[in-house]
């Protein structure tokens, strides 16, 4: 497949919706009078960028304009109740502006909690906010599913063409060969000697150089064989198939969109989680055509979702049905591994053990060689996902007692064994191997 | 001191039977199962020759490494709408409450991604304080019985049809509408109901189809809920058709208590027990601290009580037939009859001066003794009896009258609403029914077809009705009966409320949505009564809205914390329980009635040779539990045995009844199974020694059943456990679920002659009498016949023996413990030495043959310690256990090889004094004349000790020197841990285990056929109750104890997250937090103010087997009884005072 850069990208402008969620572009010029739109960006960021757009019709409404509505409808009072309280407000019954809203939609929105005067700074920003700017072409990100033309199956081929043609030609000299000695040589007397019986006789003459030619390719054969045991459920550059076309290109490189948006749980369980359909739809309900295949990869989200994109509802007569994932990063049920414990506690940033996610469309298992040449990584050796390559880790990485005031207590026990203490900071640090990290019942119970 | 006693679980460990030494020496009998494969019909119908083979095994390779290559995908399923309250990987707590008219309790529920996995007891609201019987923790498994029901059954000619249920609806209500039309009877028949709003729904059927309100209903609307649904109006007996009333039946009748009340009090209630006051407690056969009344209230109340460090320890006597479980924990405890219990209950009257009638003999004697202790303890006193006799109950109420008990121990003004059931009610429906004058009835969670006298009559009478519905989960004997089955919810899946006693309120919440098409009971009743219209099947409110507008409407305006009742109702439900204000105090009637006629009538009991009691098992209750394999593995804390019901007997009935074990003819036609016929061999229960078999009959009714010996059982008394026996009604079948059947050895059913499977144990219940007015579970008279057969217990009493070390365990007496110092009582083991040239006794820590494990400096070093002294041995932390770390189980054959594989088991000690005279007979039993009383001395009367064992977690551990793979090895936290994937399965390290806690896994038990019936992991439901933290271990791998390993990540990460220490109760084991009396503790022992630290260092603390040097992180506290410095006087007086009842035999 060729690269065709400038295809589609104009005319799709859903895609740039999504850019609201990390950063915004484009001149922000504050003409409210009340609120402070550079305030009002990460207020609007934080609270509403999940439901609302300023332009568009998400979740919720487009925001443009709408105090001013407010105001025209004669309530401009009441437009903070409504923001703070929609529930309040209707319930109330003060608004006849509620009233007409809730007619327009009848799902109500969730109290915030947010002031007056942050209500003002959140308008002023809406109010200011223009559709950033297209990049001009390059974004510094990939280009998603482009398929590349693989090359080994094809040297493969090709060497084995060559070795056909190469014994073709050696059997076929050998024949000739044969016979012009039988020829030439018809009147002498060993004419009984078969092939097998020439090689025999080789051999035996050149036993040293065969049987040191033999070692060697045992040899051979025995280191490939344990090289090859050792790639045993080793893991690396597995990216297998996903029932939709998702792309970590488009997420979280084009668009910047935060890891832990979509794999939420990852500083609090010890699944990093994968989004339930929901959160996909907390973009894919405004975002309905994608970049690269239109409708129909975000199409199949809007099927699971039970999602009717003409009527934006999602009609009790459609079925709902979980997106069946393909597994990525799999550890034997033997292994207990937490990601909360080196997210939240260890602070580890997710491309150790991931990779550059930015740079693959479906999930894969990074190499420890990309790794390795990313920045701000621990150089590990051993394969991504492999016991050594976690002890390895292990043993490379200090814990600095004095950030989280758990080790208090430890680091008081232990400076009443000077000696250990003394052992442990040989190195300069203090490992996790040295606190325990090397110990079986740490992962597997 | 106790340095003469000798402790031994079983009577082949104290008289060192020939296969109990074989088997101490053999832990493991690694009997491979060879016959199966080679021997099945299968496999040598096939003809496999050499050559075939070698193809099949060529293929295998082949298609083995293939299959190694290609690693399976794995798929990943998200929710589509992720519900907001649940993280995957991360467990909700729920609070909930669990009642089953036996045990009450607060619970709180773990759930993992909507599954409930775990329970235990609530320890910050409700008045069991966090105690929870093995029946509660294992009820989180009967949830995912497949045997329940999966939606509304109808029975018709051509059996049990699933129906839906607007046809059930529609059918039944019109059946009712017909029924009341015509002014018919309708009977609505249910456990005692201690539910506020199931009272309600209860009222609306009944008032529905004409009836009088069941329960009253007050006017006025703030009253408290249970002045407004006071007592249930039961003496209508002048109602105009039609005839519609409610019936309590219950399996366990406490009329006898209600009557006696209505005489004494002039009101038929239960008062509000406090053993946390009493210093004196005497329970004359009453099992308190397992399932009498509010057992999970008492048992805590008592454990407070057991903890000699306040200065005091309650005394605790107990006069009783059978070793039940609170009298094994007894100071004192007197075997009688239970003809007797009236003449103790009127001897302790008559010694503490309020009249009644002096007991004669020995009784008397102990009688002088119970009241000088009680008068010492005035008002600080308590007196129960389990008897269902009203006249026995007067002269308890007597008792505790005349020591001030009331208003102390014992409150009127708090009263329970348990035990509701009337025996003279039931008895008219009874007849009623079997007149055929019932045209409806109705089954809300009772089974009388099992659970009483005459069952089968009930099943016949109930088939004669018109309309008969059940609303039980399960087809069990009563609904297998009843035309129509309407499965009521399991308690996890349900909405309801509790009132247990006055000012004490709770709720259950539903943990998971149903899982299968059930429909709550009350919402049915509400359905028909016209109250609801059944909505959105499984999603259904109706109940739900039901209960809320309840509570809006009588529980709120009880209180006054919560200024909203949204807010109100969130934290009723967030913390499960609530008590309201005190009660104004009713009117208090003064103690009255007549005491001569109760005295008489109590001590006139007529007394038999052989006397049967009908008792509840720790683990099966009433059986109601009978299909859950936890439960049924779990060993009965005192006979160990597991998946039987068997008759006890004293010893030396056994021995007279089984003289050298059989009859020479016996013996002849036995010859295969006995080749022992020692004197000795009729007690021994093991592997290759069945136990006897006998026939019992009360009047017309027999039972088959094994006997066991059971140390400390009254001569002349057997005791039956209820319960077992259930489902067989089935037929082909397991229709209550799989594990309430027995099993062949290598899986599968096993059946009778016709084909039938054959569930466990036999019913006891219809071996209940009839006793002055109400029914009664003992004194019962029974007669007895040996039969020459014999038949295999699962017994684990002598598994995993120590060896003859007896410093495993140590105990003392009150008085020595508070005026010695700890070195009398609880003597550090010495090392003899030659230091410096001259002979030393040094501390046994002093002498290391290892280099020690750098655990005291380096973060936390996990330690439990287990107080003997509070240790009841209820169960509760095996089962929890079990739960926690998906121990499998592994059914009644394996055990009997001595394979079971909980990680911690509870090792019941029985101590008696040595006695020189009978060495000679002891030596050669054979040939020296045997005599009853000689027997009598030391084991019949013996005291007993609980020892939870689990892994010690050794820093100088055996077990981790010789392992060859290094699979079991010691980190700097104290943990011996353990990897199964490294291991390869040479049981070294069980060899070297000096406390035999290390299990082998002999099967892949989630897999291999033969465990498909008991194992819960077999199931497509039963495995939902994995705890998905910790790995299910395969075959050929060793395991034991953790310490909760989980548990303690856990509790780490949660204080890393919180940036801050670990402190006290951040890490506990599952063992820890179940255990009702807080013997357990656990924590970081590194940590100088914690509790394990503080416990360690008590005085009572010793570490078993310290001698040999292995430096456990479990410390044992010394047992302290509240005796007399001499221990044997118990037994000597006892053997005395029995002379007269050995000459009924």
């Amino acid at each position: 497949m060729k690269l065709n850069i400038l295809t589609p990208i104009i005319g799709k402008q859903g895609i740039w919706v999504l850019l609201i969620f990390t950063f915004f572009l484009g001149p922000v010029r504050s003409f409210a009078q009340e609120g402070d739109a550079e305030a009002g960006a990460a207020l609007f960021k934080n609270n509403c960028a999940s439901c609302h757009h300023p332009l568009k019709r998400q979740t919720g409404p487009a925001l443009k304009g709408a105090s001013q509505r407010w105001a025209d409808a004669g309530e401009s009072d009441l437009f903070y109740d409504w923001v703070k309280n929609a529930g309040a407000l209707l319930a109330s019954g003060k608004s006849a502006r509620a009233k007409e809203m809730e007619s327009f939609d009848p799902s109500v929105m969730t109290p915030q909690a947010v002031n007056d005067s942050e209500i003002d700074d959140i308008v002023a920003y809406i109010e200011s906010f223009v559709e950033p700017e297209r990049p001009n072409g390059d974004d510094g990100c990939a280009t998603p599913y482009l398929i590349e033309e693989k090359q080994s199956s094809g040297k493969w081929k090709w060497l084995l063409t060559i070795a056909c043609i190469l014994s073709i030609v050696v059997f076929a000299t050998a024949g000739v060969n044969r016979r012009l000695k039988e020829f030439s040589d018809e009147f002498e007397t060993d004419e009984d000697q078969t092939y097998m019986e020439i090689a025999k006789d080789w051999l035996w003459k050149n036993k040293v150089l065969v049987s040191l030619l033999g070692l060697v390719l045992v040899l051979v054969a025995l280191s490939d064989l344990g090289w090859r045991a050792a790639q045993i459920d080793v893991m690396e550059g597995y990216q297998p198939s996903q029932p939709i076309k998702f792309s970590h290109i488009i997420h979280s490189c084009k668009n910047e969109i935060d890891c832990k948006y979509c794999h939420s749980s990852v500083e609090k369980s010890k699944h990093a989680g994968i989004p339930s359909v929901n959160v996909c739809m907390n973009c894919h309900r405004s975002i309905q055509e994608g970049t690269y295949f239109n409708k129909e990869e975000i199409g199949k989200i809007h099927k699971h979702a039970g999602y009717s994109a003409e009527d934006n509802a999602y009609p009790d007569s459609v079925k709902r049905s979980p997106i069946k994932w393909n597994k990525v990063h799999n550890l034997p049920d033997h292994v207990y591994f937490n990601h909360s414990q080196h997210v939240s506690v260890a602070g580890i940033d997710c491309i150790q053990c991931h990779g550059d996610v930015k740079t693959f469309d479906a999930g894969k298992v990074a190499s420890v060689g990309e790794i390795n040449e990313l920045e701000g990584t621990t150089k590990l050796t051993l394969p991504v996902l492999t016991m050594g390559w976690c002890i390895e880790c292990h043993n490379e990485t200090g814990v600095d007692l004095g950030k989280n005031d758990y080790y208090n207590e430890i680091h008081a026990r232990l400076k009443k064994d000077p000696e250990l203490l003394k052992k442990f900071k040989e190195d300069d640090k203090i490992s996790v191997r040295e606190l325990g990290g090397w110990e079986c019942a740490k992962c597997h119970y | 001191m106790a340095t003469n006693k000798k402790y031994w679980k079983g009577f082949d460990e104290l008289k060192e039977s020939p296969e109990f030494v074989e088997r101490k020496n053999n832990e493991f009998p690694a009997e491979v199962p060879v016959e199966e494969f080679i021997g099945s019909e299968e496999v040598s119908g096939f003809n496999t020759d050499r050559r075939d083979f070698l193809k099949f095994l060529g293929f295998s390779v082949a298609a083995a490494s293939l299959a190694a290559c290609e690693k399976p995908v794995i798929k990943s399923i998200p929710y589509v709408n992720k519900p907001e309250e649940i993280t995957p990987g991360i467990a909700n707590w729920y609070a909930s409450t669990f009642y089953d008219g036996n045990d009450y309790g607060s619970v709180l529920v773990k759930t993992r991604e909507g599954r409930p996995i775990l329970l235990k007891g609530n320890g910050s609201y409700g008045v069991n304080r966090g105690a929870a019987t093995p029946r509660m923790i294992g009820s989180v498994l009967s949830l995912y019985n497949e045997a329940r029901l999966k939606g509304p059954h109808r029975h018709s000619e051509s059996g049990c049809m699933p129906i839906s249920w607007p046809d059930a609806d529609s059918e039944i209500g019109a059946k009712l509408t017909s029924i009341a039309g015509r002014g018919g009877k309708i009977r609505l028949v249910s456990r005692t109901v201690i539910s506020p709003s199931t009272k309600l729904a209860i009222n609306t059927f009944v008032t529905k189809y004409g009836g009088k309100e069941a329960f009253a209903m007050g006017p006025a609307v703030a009253d408290p809920i249970e002045e407004v649904l006071g007592t249930p109006v039961s003496e209508g007996g002048q109602e105009t058709a039609p005839d519609i009333k409610h019936i309590t039946l219950d399996e366990l009748s406490y009329n006898g208590l209600r009557n006696a009340n209505k005489e004494n009090f002039g009101d038929g209630f239960i008062p509000n027990y406090d053993f946390s006051k009493a210093k004196v407690i005497v329970s004359i056969a009453c099992d308190f601290l397992s399932g009498w009344l509010m057992s999970t209230e008492y048992i805590g109340q008592y454990g407070e009580t057991r903890k000699p460090e306040s200065g005091w320890m309650s005394k605790h006597w107990q006069f009783e037939s059978i070793m039940s479980q609170t009298g094994s924990n007894a100071d004192q405890r007197v075997r009688i009859k239970p003809s007797e219990e009236g003449i103790v209950a009127a001897g302790i009257l008559h010694a503490i001066g309020g009249g009644g009638k002096a007991a004669e003999g020995a009784l008397g004697t102990y009688c002088e003794l119970v009241a000088e202790d009680l008068k010492s303890a005035k008002g600080d006193s308590l007196v129960v009896s389990g008897s269902n006799d009203v006249n026995i109950q007067m002269v308890v109420n007597a008792i505790n009258n005349h020591l001030g008990s009331y208003g102390k121990t014992i409150d009127r003004s708090t009263l329970l609403e348990m035990g509701r059931n009337n025996d003279e009610e039931i008895k008219t429906l009874e007849e009623e029914l079997s007149s055929g004058s019932v045209d409806a009835v109705f089954f809300y969670d009772t089974n009388p077809v099992y659970s009483m006298q005459n069952g089968e009559q009930w099943e016949a009478a109930i088939k004669g009705c018109e309309l008969s519905v059940s609303f039980a989960q399960y087809e069990d004997e009563t609904a297998s009966a009843c035309s129509y089955i309407c499965p009521d919810n399991h308690y996890l899946e349900s909405w309801n409320d509790y009132n247990p006693k006055s000012g004490h309120y709770s709720l259950a919440q539903p943990v998971i949505r149903p899982l299968y098409d059930t429909r709550q009971a009350q919402e049915s009743l509400l359905v028909w009564g016209g109250e609801a219209t059944r909505s959105s099947g499984k999603d259904s409110t109706v109940f739900y809205d039901f209960l809320k507008s309840t509570w809006e409407k009588y529980g709120f305006p009880m209180q006054t914390d919560y200024p909203t009742f949204s807010e109100f109702w969130n934290w009723a439900v967030h913390n499960g329980s609530m008590d309201v204000k005190e009660m104004p105090a009713a009117e208090q009637q003064a103690f009255g009635g007549n005491l001569n006629a109760a005295v008489s009538g109590a001590t006139s009991i007529e007394s038999h040779p052989v006397e049967l009691i009908i008792y509840q098992k720790a683990g099966i209750g009433t059986g109601k539990d009978s299909a859950n394999p936890w439960l049924q593995e779990m060993p009965d804390p005192l006979s160990k045995v597991s998946w039987d019901n068997y008759v006890t007997m004293s010893p030396s009935d056994v021995l007279a009844m089984f003289p050298g074990s059989l009859t020479e003819e016996g013996l002849a036609s036995n010859s295969e199974e006995i080749k022992d016929y020692s004197a000795w061999n009729s007690l021994y229960i093991g592997q290759e020694s069945p136990a006897h078999v006998v026939t019992v009959a009360v009047g017309d009714t027999t039972v088959k059943l094994p006997v066991f010996p059971m140390p400390g059982q009254a001569s002349g008394t057997i005791g039956i456990a209820m319960g077992y026996g259930r489902g067989a009604h089935g037929g082909g079948e397991p229709i209550i679920g799989r594990a309430a059947y027995y099993t062949e050895k290598y899986g599968g059913y096993e059946k009778d002659t016709a084909g039938n499977l054959v569930a466990i144990g036999q019913n006891a219940f219809p071996l209940m009498g009839w006793q002055n007015g109400t029914t009664s579970l003992s004194g019962m008279a029974a007669t007895i016949e040996p039969l020459t057969e014999t038949y295999p217990l699962a017994c684990s009493q002598t598994h995993h023996t120590v060896m003859g070390r007896e410093s495993v365990v140590r105990e003392t007496s009150l008085g020595t413990y508070l005026s010695s110092d700890s070195d009398t009582y609880n003597p550090p083991f010495k090392l003899s030495v030659i230091k410096d040239g001259k002979h030393q006794e040094v501390p046994v820590g002093e002498a290391d043959l290892w280099d020690s494990h750098s655990v005291e400096h380096v973060g936390h070093r996990w330690g439990m310690s287990v107080d003997l002294s509070s240790c009841v041995g209820c169960g509760s932390c095996l089962v929890s256990c079990v739960s926690e770390n998906n121990v499998p189980v592994v059914g009644k054959d394996e055990v009997r090889r001595s394979r079971e594989m909980h990680w911690l088991r509870i090792d019941r000690y029985f101590s008696s004094v040595g006695d020189a005279d009978r060495n000679a007979w002891e030596k050669d039993p054979t040939t020296n004349s045997f005599d009853y009383h000689q027997m009598e001395i030391s084991q019949a009367s013996p005291s007993v000790v609980y020892m939870p064992m689990m892994c010690q977690h050794c820093n100088h551990a055996p077990c981790e020197t010789v392992c060859p793979v290094a699979a079991t090895t010691h980190s700097n936290e104290g943990l011996n841990q353990m990897t199964y994937n490294r291991c390869i399965g040479t049981r070294y390290c069980a060899n070297n285990c000096p406390y035999k806690v290390r299990r082998f896994n002999w099967f892949n038990y989630q897999g291999y056929k033969k465990f498909n019936e008991n194992n819960p992991a077999q199931q497509e439901m039963g495995r939902m109750v994995l705890n998905p933290d910790v790995v299910v271990r395969s075959r050929g791998v060793m395991e034991k104890c953790s310490f909760c390993v989980q548990k303690i990540q856990e509790g780490k990460l949660v204080a890393k997250k919180a940036g801050r220490p670990v402190q006290d109760g951040d890490v506990t084991t599952a063992c820890a937090e179940s255990c009702p009396v807080n013997a357990i503790t656990f924590g970081d022992w590194n940590d100088d103010s914690s509790a394990i630290r503080k416990s360690s260092e008590s005085d009572r603390a010793y570490q078993s087997l310290e001698e040999i040097g292995v430096k456990p992180n479990v410390w044992y506290k010394v047992k302290v009884r509240n005796i007399e410095e001499d221990v044997v006087v118990n037994s000597n007086d006892d053997a005395s005072g029995h002379e007269t009842e050995h000459n009924t035999h």
